[in-house]
């Protein structure tokens, strides 16, 4: 019951932070961008991950952002929640930029016993304005995690926490809404 | 395009470094290292010290009057039992490592975690190692908590000596759990090894059952983890060894009998011949449920008792008793219902049987395949452990304090002393 409230609130503030930065990009003069991104994690193993950004642009080079996401370690779905910074380079349509994320890992199920843990990515990237309001991302980038799990041991009477450092590279394309 | 290439293979270098790594992190028994000259030339040496109290059973151990009780992993308590009647506890030889020993002649063999350790002990007050065999139980531990696993060893680092209980990251699954592993530690004893079996040579000692050193044919052999040790005492003071034969199976106990090696297993009792002394060769075998199971063997039959416990998976409490008028063909021929049975020995077709909470149990076993049903005495009120039979005295050893009687009439048996532990 519990784990499905957590799962109902996260959705719920994805969708409203998202609604809240288009519905204020007007206002605010193309200020708040949306940027909505998937990524392959390359490393030991493969795994997908689905990234949402909104943000806002402080000036011409500097931008951060509240995100949420899902991704898949070891057949465990989590939920990262971050910060997203990111340097564009060039007052251009066309410029290389570089972001970093620093957040945590928010397991999806078995609470009781996956506890998470923090994350971060660093990457580069080339930023290709469209229009106004439609702009594509291409980065690659080095992604890590650091994730702890209660296994009960296998000698029987007491809990092992099985440390996970994930160090992944990413190669990720996303599109940025104004 | 060149440049798209460079960047290409630096992207895929970099790329290349992007291993997870998963670490455990858990509460265990993490080994507390000693050098191994300081343990070589101070711990790992015996040193005579005055008498200390007996605080709890060990291996017990007869020569020359002397009985020797091991403090596991601490020492050697030394009894004068020249009168049996009034033992008289007269010093120590404290010794780090020890679990198990062996007499032959005026040379004492004992465990000291890794080596084998010569001590000449011509003047009993006057212990002097007379030689070492280093480094030949790589698997000797000490003792450690059975509630938790023993983190990495690394042998490189010293002698473990001990085991400090604290929060371990490793990057590998612990080695075990250790709650069977009879190589670690042995519920009766705590040991690694146990005191050397019986034997009928003058120039040696006599133990209990409960034992994992074996004297025969100057040879003394030794269990270590699953392999079975032989050291050559051609030359007393510097044993040699050239040699491990492993055994598949959980040894506990070792008896030398007729040129033979019984062994008892927790799955049943092995036969070795030593026709080569220094590679036994198992010649026979008979199979039991899982249990402790020492052995003694007088003539045609084996005794064996098994026992439930921990440290054995034990099923049953029981005598068994075997034929073994054919080494390489043993036969069961009767089981008979025991309390929860220990050591025991036998002398004069009579049979003592350390019966657990139910004391020290004597049979006839004139008719050895109804020994079970002829219980002539019982000496109860004793947590009885292990027993020597040595001439007219019968040594035991109990949870509280080692007893002795007079057997010299086998009806009618007489406790003559006890010697209380502290």
């Amino acid at each position: 019951m519990i784990i499905k409230m957590i799962k109902l609130t996260l959705i719920v503030l994805l969708f409203s932070v998202q609604s809240f930065g288009q519905t204020n990009m007007k206002k605010e003069n193309n200020k708040y961008y949306n940027l909505t991104s998937v990524s392959l994690l390359g490393g030991s193993a493969l795994s997908g991950s689905f990234q949402i950004v909104n943000g806002y642009e402080f000036n011409k080079h500097w931008a951060a952002g509240l995100g949420i996401g899902v991704e898949n370690f070891y057949g465990q779905n989590y939920f990262p929640l971050f910060i997203d910074s990111k340097y564009t380079l060039l007052d251009q349509p066309f410029s290389p930029f570089c972001s970093v994320n620093l957040g945590y890992d928010l397991p999806t199920e078995n609470f009781e016993r996956n506890k998470g843990g923090f994350m971060g990515t660093g990457r580069i990237g080339i930023q290709h304005q469209l229009g106004n309001h439609f702009g594509l991302i291409t980065s690659a980038g080095y992604r890590y995690a650091y994730i702890k799990q209660n296994e009960w041991a296998w000698w029987g009477n007491n809990w092992v926490e099985e440390i996970r450092e994930i160090n992944r590279f990413e190669f990720r394309f996303g599109f940025i809404f104004r | 395009m060149k440049n798209t290439a460079i960047l290409l293979a630096c992207a895929l270098l970099i790329f290349s470094g992007c291993k997870d790594k998963t670490f455990q992190k858990y509460t265990a028994n993490v080994p507390v290292y000693t050098d191994f000259d300081e343990f070589r030339s101070d711990l790992g040496t015996v040193k005579f010290e005055t008498a200390k109290p007996i605080t709890q059973k060990g291996n017990i151990y007869f020569k020359d009057n002397y009985l020797f009780i091991i403090d596991s992993y601490k020492g050697i308590h030394v009894v004068d039992n020249s009168n049996p009647s009034s033992p008289n506890n007269v010093g120590y030889y404290a010794v780090t490592g020890i679990t198990g020993m062996a007499i032959e002649n005026n040379y004492l063999y004992i465990n000291s975690y890794i080596d084998l350790v010569v001590v000449d002990v011509s003047n009993i007050n006057q212990p002097v190692e007379a030689g070492r065999v280093e480094s030949v139980f790589e698997t000797a531990l000490p003792e450690h908590n059975p509630n938790y696993p023993i983190a990495e060893v690394d042998p490189s680092k010293g002698i473990i000596t001990g085991w400090v209980v604290e929060e371990f990251v490793s990057e590998t699954e612990p080695i075990n759990g250790c709650f069977n592993c009879m190589w670690l530690t042995n519920e009766n004893m705590g040991a690694v090894f146990d005191a050397s079996s019986g034997s009928s040579s003058p120039s040696q000692g006599i133990s209990g059952s409960i034992t994992k050193f074996a004297l025969l044919n100057s040879y003394l052999y030794i269990m270590n983890g699953n392999n079975l040790v032989p050291f050559d005492l051609s030359n007393p003071k510097e044993p040699s060894t050239t040699n491990t034969i492993p055994v598949w199976r959980e040894v506990e106990t070792l008896f030398s009998y007729n040129d033979h090696i019984f062994m008892g297993t927790t799955t049943g009792m092995l036969i070795y011949n030593t026709e080569n002394r220094n590679q036994p060769e198992q010649i026979g075998a008979i199979n039991h449920v899982n249990a402790c199971d020492p052995v003694v063997v007088d003539g045609d039959y084996a005794y064996v008792t098994l026992r439930t416990g921990n440290p054995c998976s034990g099923q049953a409490n029981q005598l068994d008793v075997i034929d073994v008028s054919s080494y390489s063909n043993p036969v069961l021929k009767q089981s008979f219902n025991l309390e929860n049975p220990h050591g025991l020995g036998i002398i004069n077709e009579h049979l003592f049987i350390c019966d657990g909470s139910d004391g020290l149990k004597v049979f006839d076993a004139q008719n050895p395949e109804d020994c079970g049903n002829h219980l002539i005495k019982n000496f109860k009120n004793i947590q009885a452990t292990d027993v020597i039979l040595f001439g007219n005295i019968a040594m035991l050893i109990g949870d509280d304090g080692l007893y002795q009687y007079d057997i010299s009439d086998l009806e009618n048996i007489n406790e003559i002393s006890q010697l209380k532990f502290n």
